[in-house]
């Protein structure tokens, strides 16, 4: 670890009179998970879709290894890898056809990845030919993740990756999460799950728009203890 | 630019993969748009067989030949033939016939009619109405009746004329000469009812026969209501797949365009089968060439526009109504209703007038306009530019909903 890979400054996203987020400014390095935690509707999934790109922030800034993002818009797609809650896929076509087309844009060889990357680490090889549509739950995550990753991305930001998972396929999904770190990635997460924040290098806890680093990590009670503190 | 033809190729893949399911969606709904189309025609035709007049003919008992060979031919003239039918019976059936109303008039024919009316004695035909109830189709056969008593009076009165000069001028050779020119000549002119009335069809249907009419109403009407079929394929897309397109900067439109490309080329397709089916049956059964039509390019581009309209408009109703079960619904009510008003289902000329007015702003009204001018080779350029713009209209409609519902989320 050492690289500042995100360096998130004063992000403020109003919506109308709503102020969401209020300031919020954070920053990882390569090699770091960062998890977000926070009540259902806090602001977590617009906090993600602005550092995804897929929002605009009111004001702020983003940078990616010291680079503007918000400026230029271009490299939120070439750094980031981007898993939302509900999985970005298109049910009536195949899973290669899926990964054909996050992988047009890309360097990587599909067929390749097919044997011996993440498509195939996720064993979506063997259903490469199922539609979307008759894929569990758990193989359409995997899929999804696969997809967020055609790119080759350095950042991967995962909006509740295990919600409504099995628990082997949270294992799997939290297994791949710590190669990917361990090859230098990082990682931004927003769960509700213990299992899934204890791999976290440093946690936040995002609340009346307000992000705030909990440096002990705390999780269940204790995390439920702190939330209900900082309401007073 | 690849991530945009791929795009497009699997929205047509995905399109072609419902192919099964969209034929059996569609013939199922054309079983339901046949049925109103059937229903349509007879309430158009409503009983236009029974609207001929029958009139009855009393020959003399020992009537001579001539006069019953008149009356057939006089029953196969053809304006005669459109209007009356000729039954020749007994006096006692045809007065029996004329009080129960079945007879609209009876004629008792005189003995040697034909022949007194060639030696000059002419003895009259007696034309009985009913005494009560007078209809306008009595009125009706009281005027033709008196338009050709009129007629052969002033065709006979013109022979007399002639002959009372010959003898006058006792040019004897000239008589027999003279009736044979006046004859034929006031049988070509007096007589000969066509060219006093000349023929104009003005039909609530405008320049479509009722059949046609059907074809066109009935072809947007299967085009609307196979829209529940491809709900699948057009409704709207979750939030997460939409959000992704836009970070690969994608815009929404893009996709509903290429949705509908897929689709529109699916039915594309079908409509071409039938229309080669059609063509190949026609060598086996002559009859559907009286109604079978050879299109030209621009019928078929604008065939493609048509469908293409029909699905911006489904399209644009599923992004609005955010929801699969509510969109096929509101798509049902809508199609049917607005097809009403379009004159789709009765011809809007026979509809009230503020109807009528409603209709000019439906896009229904200008589908229905273009199918009419596909099936009949005529594409305006008109019509082709307000279905593009109703295209553009619902597209851009759709992508501004997504992105209302983007910013909601």
């Amino acid at each position: 670890m050492g690289e500042l890979m995100i360096h998130v400054n004063s992000i403020c996203k109003n919506y109308g009179k709503n102020h969401i987020l209020k300031g919020v400014s954070f920053y990882a390095k390569k090699g770091e998970c960062i998890a977000i935690v926070g009540a259902n509707g806090c602001g977590k999934s617009t906090l993600l879709g602005i550092l995804s790109g897929s929002r605009k922030s009111t004001s702020g800034e983003i940078l990616y290894d010291g680079k503007d993002a918000i400026n230029s818009p271009k490299l939120f797609s070439d750094f980031v890898g981007y898993v939302p809650q509900d999985n970005p896929l298109m049910d009536k076509l195949s899973v290669l056809d899926n990964l054909r087309f996050w992988y047009c844009e890309s360097t990587r060889n599909l067929n390749e990845d097919l044997k011996t990357g993440v498509p195939a680490r996720f064993g979506l090889d063997s259903y490469k030919n199922y539609p979307v549509e008759k894929l569990s739950g758990g193989m359409r995550k995997r899929l999804s993740i696969a997809c967020a990753l055609a790119k080759n991305p350095p950042i991967l930001i995962l909006d509740e990756p295990g919600a409504s998972l099995d628990i082997i396929c949270k294992e799997d999904i939290k297994y791949y999460l710590k190669t990917y770190i361990k090859n230098g990635g990082t990682v931004i997460i927003t769960s509700h799950e213990e299992a899934e924040l204890d791999f976290c290098s440093r946690m936040y806890l995002l609340q009346d728009g307000i992000l705030t680093e909990l440096l002990d990590k705390p999780v269940g009670q204790k995390l439920m203890e702190r939330m209900i503190a900082f309401h007073g | 630019m690849a991530k945009y033809l791929l795009l497009l190729w699997f929205q047509i893949k995905a399109a072609f993969k419902a192919l099964p399911k969209l034929i059996c969606a569609t013939l199922a709904f054309a079983i339901l748009v046949v049925l109103v189309g059937f229903c349509g025609t007879k309430l158009l035709s409503n009983g236009k067989s029974s609207e001929k007049m029958d009139i009855a003919v009393v020959l003399p008992p020992d009537g001579d030949s001539y006069t019953s060979l008149a009356f057939s031919f006089l029953s196969e003239i053809e304006t005669v033939k459109n209007i009356c039918t000729f039954k020749e019976m007994s006096k006692d059936s045809a007065y029996e016939g004329l009080r129960n109303g079945s007879i609209y008039a009876v004629i008792l024919v005189p003995d040697n009619f034909v022949n007194h009316i060639i030696d000059g004695t002419n003895t009259p035909a007696n034309i009985i109405f009913p005494r009560s109830g007078i209809s306008t189709k009595s009125m009706l056969f009281r005027i033709l009746i008196n338009s050709g008593v009129t007629d052969i009076g002033a065709a006979e009165a013109g022979i007399y004329a002639v002959d009372d000069v010959c003898n006058y001028y006792k040019i004897k050779d000239g008589v027999t000469k003279s009736e044979e020119f006046l004859n034929e000549a006031y049988f070509s002119y007096a007589l000969d009812r066509s060219i006093y009335f000349k023929t104009e069809t003005i039909s609530a249907t405008g320049n479509l026969t009722i059949i046609e009419f059907y074809i066109c109403s009935g072809i947007v009407l299967l085009l609307l209501l196979s829209g529940i079929s491809c709900s699948d394929l057009l409704k709207r897309e979750n939030s997460a797949l939409s959000t992704s397109l836009k970070r690969r900067r994608i815009p929404v439109y893009l996709l509903f365009v290429f949705k509908i490309i897929g689709v529109t080329l699916v039915f594309f397709t079908m409509l071409i089968f039938a229309y080669i089916m059609t063509a190949l049956a026609q060598i086996r059964f002559p009859m559907i060439s009286n109604v079978f039509v050879v299109l030209n390019f621009t019928s078929f581009a604008s065939l493609f526009l048509l469908i293409f309209g029909v699905f911006s408009m489904v399209l644009f109703i599923f992004q609005l109504a955010n929801s699969q079960s509510l969109g096929v619904l509101l798509l049902f009510t809508l199609s049917t209703l607005m097809l009403f008003i379009s004159g789709g289902i009765i011809p809007s000329s026979l509809l009230p007038e503020i109807v009528q007015k409603i209709g000019v702003f439906l896009p229904t009204t200008y589908f229905i306009k273009l199918c009419e001018e596909i099936i009949t080779n005529t594409t305006t350029l008109g019509t082709f530019i307000i279905n593009v713009g109703f295209s553009v209209l619902f597209i851009g409609g759709a992508a501004f909903s997504d992105n209302l519902q983007q910013k909601r989320l």
